[in-house]
C-alpha cells in the first residue's frame, strides 16, 4: 500500500494531538484528586472543630462536676462541725460558697442543700446560694423560703427522690438536670450538676449544687456556623430537648425528635461518646451532611452543613479546572488543525500538483502541463520557498522543452514537406515521361497505319472504280424495267375507281332499307300500344271484354314478332353497312397507296438516269488517287522508323527517373518517421 | 286481376290495371321550373293538363331513358272533393299486361316510410316484380292536388 506524504504528515499530527490531549485529560484527572483530598479535609477541619467544641464543653462540664463533688465534700465537712461542735458556722458557710463561685468563672450559681432537719433540729430549710451577676458573686438566703420550697423544686428531686430511703445510697454520686430556665435569680438557660452529701453513716443528708449556665455552650455553638446555610446544634439527651439551635432559637427547649432530621442523632444514645459521627441526610432533595458527637454527660453537639455550601468552593475549582482544561484541548486540536492544513497546502498540494505536471510532461501532453502550471501560477509564483522553487524550475524546464520540441516538430514538417515535394515532382516528371513514351509509340502506331492504310486504300480505289462501271450497266436495265411497272400502276388505278363507286351505291341501298326497317318497328310499336290500351279497356269492361282481350292479346304477340323480325333485318343491315363503308375506305386507301407508289417509280426512274450520267464520268479520278495513296504509304513507313528510335530513348530516360522516385520515397519515410515521433508531444498553442 | 308489366332500369315492377285510364306515346313535356326532379312535366291530354311522374328517377334516382317503348301511363284519381284528376307515370318497356292473382304477391317483411307505395313481391322465372300500389302513390308527393288545382284554374 502506498502511503502519500499528505498521509504522513496527517497521521503524525494525529499522533501529536492524541498525545496532548492525553497529557490534559490527565491534568484534569490530577485536580478532580486534589478536589477530592479537599474535600476529606473540609471534612476532617469540621470533625476537629465539633471535636475540639465538645471537648471544650466536656472539660467545663467535669469541671463543674468536680466543683459540685468539692461543694458536697465541704457541704459534708460543715454537717460534721456542727454535728460535733453546735457552733453556728453559717457566716463561714457564705464565705466559702462565695469564694468557691469567684473562682468558678463558668458557673453562673450554687449552693448547699440539706435535708429538713438533717443540719440543725427544727430548721426545715437550709439552703444558702451564691450566684454571679454582673461578674460579681453575690449571697442570697432567697431560694431558701417557704415560697420557694427548693425540696420539691425538680432539680433537688433529681437527686434525691421524695420516697426514696434516705439511709439507701444513691447509685450515682452526681446528677445533671434537665436544662430549665432559672426562675429564681438570674433566669438564664442553665442545667444544675446535682452531688450527694452522705453522714459518717452514709445517710443522705443533702446536696450540694453548682448551675452551669447554657449561654456559653449557645455563643460556642452559634461560632460552629461555618457556612450560611449550615445548622449547629446542641441538645441533651437524656431528656431529649434541643439546648441550642441559633436557626432557629424558638425551638430551644423543645424535643430534639421535633426537627425533621432529629431522628438520625437520637438512635445514637450512649453509643460512641468521644467519637465524631458524619452521616449523609437527605432534606428536601438537598444533600446534608451531619457531623455531631455524644458526651459523657449525656450532650450531644454537632452541625448540619449543607453539601452544596460545604464542597462549593471545590466544586467551583473543579468546574474552573474542567472549562480551563477543555478550552486548551480545544485550542490544541485547532492548532493542530491549522498546522495540517497549512502543511499539506503548502507541502503536499505543490508536490502532488506537480507530479501531475510531470506526469503530463512524460506523456508529451506539454500543453496539458503548461495550463496546469497556469493554473497554480497564481498560488505558487508569489511563495519564495522550496515550493515556489520546484515551481518556477518546473515552469522554465517546461517553457525551454516546449521550445525545443517545437523546433523539433517544425525541422520535421520542413524535412518531411521538402521530401513530399520531391517525390512529387519527381512522380509528376515520371508521369511526363511515361506519356511522351505513350504518345511516340502512338505516332509510330498511327504512321504505321497509315501506311497500311493508305496501301490498302489505293486497292479500295481501283476496286470502286471496277464496280462504278458495273452500276452504270446495271442502273441502265433497272430503268427499263421501272418504266414498264408504271404502265401496269395506271391500270390498277382504274379498276380501284369502279370498285369505290359500286361501293357507294351499296351504301345508298342500305339506308333505304334501314328507314324502311324503321317505319316497321314504328308501326309495331304502335301496334304494341294499341293492344295495351285495348286489353285495358277490354278488362274495363268486363265480361264483355274477354273476347277484346284475347284479340288485343293476339295482336300484341304479333306487334311483338314484328318488332322482332324487324330488329333482325335492322342489324343485318347494320352489318352490311359496316362491311361496306369498311370496304370503300380500304378502296380509298388503295387507290392512295397505288398512286403513291407509281409517284415513287416515276422519280426513281428518273435518279437513275443521273446516276448513270454521273458514274460514267468517274474511273479516269481513281487511278490518280490510287497512285498518290502508294507514295504516302511509303513516307509514312519512314516516319514509323525514326518514332521507334525515339521510344528507345525515353524508356532509358523513364527507368533513370524510376531510381530517383525511390530514393526520395526512402526520403519522405525517414522524414515521417520523425515527425512521428516529435509528434507525441503536444505542444502548447 | 290484370296487370300491367313495366320497367325502371333492368328491375320489372308491376301495378293493377283498374285506375290505369290510357298508355299514352312518349311526346316532349312541358318543363316545370323548380319542381322537383321526379316531376318530369306537363302533358297535354287531350286538352287536360297532366302532371307527368319520372317513376324511375322516383324510385331510383335516375330519369328514365328515351326509348321507343317509354311511355306515360295515365292514371284516374279522385280528390277528396270528389273532383277527378289525372296522373301521369313515366316509365320504361310499357308494352306487356298480365293476368295474375292478388295472393301471388308476397309482402318482404319490410315498409319503408319515405316510399309506402312499394308492395308486395312476386317471384316469376327467377325475376323478382315489385309491385306499386297506385292508391299509395300521391301520398308521396302531397303537393300535387294543389299543383293540379293551379293547373285547372288557369
Amino acid at each position: 500500500m502506498r502511503i502519500t506524504l499528505k498521509q504522513n504528515i496527517l497521521f503524525m499530527v494525529a499522533i501529536i494531538t492524541f498525545s496532548s490531549i492525553l497529557g490534559c485529560i490527565l491534568l484534569i484527572h490530577n485536580a478532580r484528586m486534589i478536589g477530592k483530598n479537599l474535600q476529606v479535609e473540609t471534612e476532617e477541619r469540621l470533625r476537629a472543630m465539633v471535636g475540639q467544641n465538645a471537648e471544650r464543653i466536656e472539660t467545663t462540664m467535669q469541671a463543674m462536676e468536680t466543683n459540685a463533688t468539692d461543694l458536697a465534700t465541704a457541704g459534708e465537712t460543715f454537717f460534721a462541725i456542727i454535728h460535733e461542735t453546735g457552733q453556728n458556722i453559717t457566716r463561714q458557710i457564705q464565705g466559702y460558697l462565695v469564694n468557691n463561685f469567684k473562682k468558678l468563672p463558668e458557673a453562673i450559681g450554687g449552693g448547699l442543700w440539706y435535708e429538713p432537719n438533717a443540719l440543725i433540729k427544727g430548721t426545715k430549710r437550709f439552703g444558702p446560694y451564691a450566684f454571679r451577676e454582673n461578674n460579681r458573686v453575690k449571697f442570697t438566703w432567697d431560694l431558701n423560703t417557704e415560697a420557694y420550697d427548693y425540696l420539691n423544686q425538680r432539680w433537688y428531686r433529681m437527686a434525691i427522690p421524695a420516697n426514696w430511703d434516705r439511709n439507701r445510697r444513691r447509685p450515682q454520686n452526681i446528677y445533671w438536670t434537665d436544662p430549665y430556665f432559672d426562675q429564681a435569680a438570674t433566669s438564664a438557660l442553665m442545667i444544675t450538676v446535682d452531688a450527694l452529701m452522705y453522714d459518717s453513716t452514709g445517710r443522705i443528708i443533702g446536696i450540694s449544687t453548682v448551675d452551669f449556665s447554657l449561654e456559653k455552650l449557645q455563643s460556642m455553638v452559634t461560632r460552629m456556623t461555618v457556612t450560611p446555610g449550615s445548622l449547629p446544634f446542641a441538645a441533651d439527651l437524656s431528656s431529649g430537648l434541643l439546648i441550642s439551635y441559633p436557626a432557629n432559637p424558638t425551638k430551644v427547649l423543645q424535643r430534639l425528635k421535633s426537627l425533621e432530621w432529629g431522628d438520625a442523632i437520637s438512635e445514637k444514645v450512649g453509643k460512641g461518646t468521644g467519637k465524631i459521627l458524619v452521616k449523609e441526610i437527605t432534606l428536601k432533595t438537598d444533600a446534608f451532611s451531619l457531623f455531631y458527637t455524644t458526651m459523657k454527660t449525656g450532650l450531644v453537639m454537632g452541625i448540619l452543613v449543607p453539601n452544596k455550601e460545604l464542597y462549593a468552593r471545590i466544586n467551583e475549582l473543579n468546574h474552573a479546572n474542567m472549562v480551563t482544561s477543555v478550552s486548551v484541548i480545544v485550542f490544541q486540536i485547532l492548532l493542530f488543525l491549522a498546522i495540517a492544513f497549512f502543511t499539506v497546502r503548502r507541502i503536499c498540494n505543490p508536490i502532488s500538483k506537480l507530479t501531475l505536471v510531470a506526469r503530463e510532461i512524460a506523456e508529451g501532453k506539454l500543453n496539458n502541463a503548461k495550463r496546469v502550471l497556469d493554473q497554480l501560477h497564481k498560488r505558487f509564483a508569489s511563495s519564495r520557498d522550496e515550493t515556489g522553487l520546484l515551481f518556477s524550475a518546473f515552469q522554465s524546464m517546461t517553457e525551454k522543452l516546449n521550445a525545443l520540441i517545437g523546433q523539433i516538430q517544425d525541422s520535421g514538417n520542413q524535412v518531411t514537406a521538402s521530401s513530399t515535394e520531391i517525390a512529387a515532382s519527381s512522380r509528376g516528371l515520371e508521369a511526363t515521361m511515361n506519356q511522351q513514351a505513350a504518345s511516340t509509340s502512338q505516332v509510330s502506331a498511327s504512321s504505321r497505319m497509315i501506311s497500311k492504310t493508305a496501301e490498302n486504300l489505293s486497292g479500295t480505289v481501283l476496286e470502286v472504280s471496277r464496280a462504278t462501271t458495273e452500276t452504270a450497266a446495271l442502273a441502265e436495265a433497272g430503268q427499263a424495267g421501272l418504266s414498264g411497272m408504271e404502265a401496269s400502276m395506271q391500270d390498277l388505278l382504274k379498276g380501284t375507281a369502279s370498285v369505290s363507286a359500286k361501293l357507294d351505291a351499296m351504301k345508298k341501298n342500305a339506308l333505304v332499307i334501314s328507314s324502311v326497317v324503321a317505319t316497321i318497328t314504328r308501326v309495331a310499336d304502335q301496334t304494341n300500344l294499341l293492344s295495351l290500351n285495348a286489353a285495358i279497356e277490354a278488362e274495363k269492361a268486363g265480361e264483355y271484354g274477354l273476347g277484346f282481350s284475347v284479340v288485343a292479346n293476339e295482336i300484341r304477340r304479333l306487334a311483338d314478332q314484328t318488332a322482332v323480325a324487324a330488329l333482325d333485318i335492322e342489324d343485318m343491315v347494320g352489318e352490311m353497312e359496316k362491311s361496306v363503308s369498311t370496304g370503300a375506305s380500304e378502296m380509298e386507301t388503295f387507290s392512295g397507296t397505288v398512286q403513291t407508289t407509281a409517284h415513287k417509280m416515276k422519280e426513281i426512274g428518273n435518279q437513275l438516269g443521273g446516276i448513270m450520267a454521273k458514274v460514267r464520268t468517274l474511273p479516269p479520278g481513281f487511278e490518280a488517287v490510287s497512285q498518290g495513296m502508294a507514295e504516302q504509304s511509303g513516307s509514312a513507313g519512314q516516319i514509323s522508323e525514326t518514332m521507334e528510335h525515339l521510344n528507345a530513348a525515353t524508356q532509358d530516360t523513364l527507368e533513370s527517373l524510376r531510381e530517383f522516385k525511390i530514393a526520395a520515397e526512402d526520403l519522405n519515410e525517414a522524414a515521417f518517421g520523425l515527425q512521428e515521433q516529435v509528434s507525441r508531444f503536444e505542444v502548447i498553442g | 286481376m290484370l296487370v300491367l308489366l313495366f320497367y325502371l332500369g333492368n328491375i320489372m315492377y308491376t301495378m293493377k290495371c283498374d285506375r290505369v285510364r290510357e298508355v299514352a306515346p312518349m311526346v316532349p313535356l312541358k318543363e316545370v321550373p323548380h319542381a322537383p326532379e321526379y316531376v318530369a312535366g306537363l302533358f297535354n291530354y287531350r286538352g287536360v293538363i297532366v302532371p307527368v311522374i319520372d317513376l324511375r328517377c322516383l324510385i331510383q334516382g335516375k330519369p328514365c331513358e328515351m326509348r321507343m317503348s317509354t311511355r306515360i301511363i295515365l292514371v284516374d284519381y279522385v280528390k277528396e272533393d270528389n273532383t277527378p284528376y289525372i296522373l301521369g307515370l313515366m316509365a320504361e318497356r310499357v308494352t306487356e299486361t298480365a293476368r295474375r292473382d292478388e295472393s301471388a304477391f308476397v309482402s318482404p317483411g319490410l315498409k319503408l316510410a319515405e316510399a309506402p307505395y312499394l308492395g308486395g313481391l312476386m317471384m316469376e322465372e327467377k325475376e323478382m316484380i315489385q309491385y306499386v300500389d297506385l292508391d299509395l302513390l300521391p301520398e308521396s308527393f302531397q303537393f300535387l292536388p294543389e299543383l293540379v288545382n293551379a293547373q285547372n284554374e288557369k
